[in-house]
């Protein structure tokens, strides 16, 4: 029955039928390959309590905020005054791209969606200064996985909801590890710039230009303290915080910046549905599959294998962060979120790791896939902006992707840095 | 023969689409002022609303599934597509249709048992709305048929690809097998 599971979910798989559907076929397979035709009302069922739940809703709301803010200038206010704060530095659009990504964070929580609006803004912009066009694409590529990891963040609420840790605890640990991951793209950066002599550029703003820009950036950049404030002190659940943050946008885009018509909404909500129905749909035939996998008692069969390789927490989490890596290579991040952190977070966490320690490594580990080659999607995003192939944007984002697992490496053993904060908040 | 079933499909489809993104914008909006109620309610009127939350996590089942078959048809659902980038054209449309017949497969199960559950949790009462189970169960059903639609629709793109004689310029990247695109 494993065998048949296995091979079908493989073959299914890689004939290019999107994973939401793949796990719906297997468990279908398998329900009647148990030959019990009473067990299919089970996938009825399954499939909608999957996300019948209220914390799963979040991710639509976080959706939807982000792309009410992102419509109008509110990217162009928050580029001005990244770049006014490190534009001045060698190589200094490189840096202003990581930063506004820091900035970004605040208001997307997808990665996808920070490269293709980013890139798109940033390759034009750095090829006219004199950068290189790979250079540039991996810049945005690789500052775009910081959105997921500070928040609001989808795939930690989405990880929060999967395996059940605290929401909030998760947005907490990944303030720090998600500055660190910015300042060591700059690093890179700006060696890189000095390697192939990248102009310093002169920022000439006057005081009226900065205020302006401060005061219009400021706007994105007060939603996740609204957020996380709201959440930490208990006035709201995540999801309501989601709903807030859709408010909170709403006006500032219809009524402060006036960059949004009423008549825009419809096709942002519709939008937003669809985007969101990516990771619902994933949940909901992850339902079934998860009941299949545990009849057949795969994940206790994983963990006993993984178990009697090694006790140790420290290698445990050595072979998970590469196992994830590995997985992270050919599956987007949210599938592999659905399937495997149900299965790895109970082991690691049995041997004394802490749960949202171990989730926040999880988290980073698997969207840094979103730039691993040769299946990275926002490597994929940025070939198109840019016109590169695969190959010349593999090349140039390896000194950045090094610089990212090194820091994955570091927040994974030095767990004081992901879990200062959480501990700070009462989490620990 | 298939020119004209395509054509027939592709009004139905786009007719669809457009109905359903209007009900898609109204469950949305309608999911996000439902909480933003129940908040208001409790920190202003200082009154709970019981109903606010089961309201809005039926407005997401629905939500899901009927956005879900749009971004089936939008090509925008996450799959493992390096195998059929790799393979040639021709092969790639064999793999789409049977990809095609197999999701064709699963989406009338969907049906048929969502219609099936749908039926035998009618009678049973949501907690707090006191609505029948049925409003939210058919959710299933009902988007495993717009699912079922769209990928009728590929399905006969892809027979008719196949029947044509001489290959098509282009790749299969307008059938639903490679959505590495988000």
């Amino acid at each position: 029955m494993t065998v048949l599971i296995i091979t079908v979910f493989a073959i299914v798989a890689l004939s290019g039928i999107p994973i939401a559907f793949c796990m719906g076929i297997v468990s279908l397979v398998s329900l009647l390959a148990m030959g019990k035709a009473f067990f299919l009302k089970l996938l009825a069922q399954k499939m909608v309590t999957g996300i019948d739940k209220f914390p799963l809703m979040a991710i639509p709301l976080f959706i939807l905020a982000g792309n009410i803010m992102n419509r109008g200038e509110l990217t162009n206010h928050l580029i001005t005054f990244a770049n006014f704060l490190v534009g001045r530095f060698r190589g200094g659009l490189a840096h202003v791209n990581i930063v506004t990504s820091i900035f970004f964070a605040g208001i997307t929580g997808v990665a996808v969606a920070d490269s293709s609006i980013l890139g798109s803004i940033f390759v034009p912009a750095m090829e006219k200064e004199g950068y290189d066009t790979d250079v540039s694409a991996a810049v945005t590529a690789s500052s775009s996985i910081i959105g997921p990891i500070m928040p609001p963040s989808v795939p930690f609420v989405l990880y929060g909801c999967t395996v059940g840790v605290s929401i909030g605890g998760l947005f907490l640990a990944g303030m720090i590890p998600g500055i660190l991951l910015g300042l060591s793209l700059m690093l890179v950066s700006y060696f890189i710039s000095k390697k192939r002599n990248y102009p310093v550029r002169d920022i000439h703003l006057s005081l009226r230009e900065l205020a302006l820009s401060f005061k219009n950036a400021a706007f994105a950049l007060i939603m996740p303290i609204l957020i996380l404030g709201g959440i930490l002190s208990g006035v709201f659940t995540p999801t309501e915080a989601a709903a807030v943050a859709v408010l909170y946008a709403l006006i500032i885009s219809l009524f402060v910046l006036r960059t949004l018509k009423i008549s825009d909404l419809p096709s942002i909500l519709v939008e937003s549905a669809i985007t969101a129905s990516i990771v619902l749909m994933l949940i909901s035939t992850a339902n079934i599959f998860g009941t299949i996998l545990t009849t057949q008692q795969i994940p206790q069969r994983v963990a006993h294998f993984l178990l009697s390789i090694t006790s140790n927490p420290w290698v445990m989490l050595l072979l998970a962060n590469i196992f994830l890596l590995i997985a992270g290579m050919f599956m987007a991040e949210s599938p592999n979120i659905i399937l495997l952190a149900p299965i790895l977070a109970p082991i690691v966490t049995s041997l004394g790791i802490h749960p949202l320690h171990f989730g926040f490594v999880a988290v980073l580990n698997l969207t840094i896939g979103l730039i691993t080659p040769p299946l990275g999607a926002c490597l994929f995003i940025l070939c198109g902006i840019s016109n590169l192939s695969l190959e010349q944007l593999t090349k140039a984002i390896l000194p950045f992707l090094a610089a990212e697992i090194a820091i994955l490496f570091i927040c994974t053993y030095l767990p004081a840095i992901p879990m200062f904060l959480p501990k700070l908040f009462g989490f620990g | 023969m298939f020119e004209t079933v395509g054509e027939v499909l592709n009004n139905i489809s786009n007719c669809v689409t457009q109905w359903t993104s209007r009900i898609l914008a109204g469950l949305m909006g309608g999911m996000t002022a439902v909480i933003l109620l129940a908040i208001v309610s409790r920190y202003v009127i200082k009154v709970s609303v019981p109903w606010a939350e089961e309201l809005a996590r039926y407005l997401m089942v629905w939500t899901t599934f009927l956005a879900g078959s749009l971004g089936l048809k939008k090509g925008i659902h996450v799959g493992i597509s390096f195998v059929v980038r790799k393979i040639p054209p021709r092969i790639c449309r064999w793999v789409s249709l049977i990809s095609g017949l197999s999701l064709l497969f699963f989406f009338i199960v969907v049906i048929v048992e969502g219609f099936c559950f749908s039926m035998f949790v009618s009678r049973q009462l949501s907690p707090a709305l006191r609505i029948s189970m049925l409003w939210v169960y058919s959710a299933l059903p009902t988007g495993g048929i717009l699912f079922a639609l769209f990928v009728i629709e590929f399905i006969v793109a892809d027979i008719k690809r196949l029947t044509e004689k001489r290959e098509i310029a282009g790749n299969a990247q307008d059938g639903f097998v490679l959505m590495e695109k988000e």
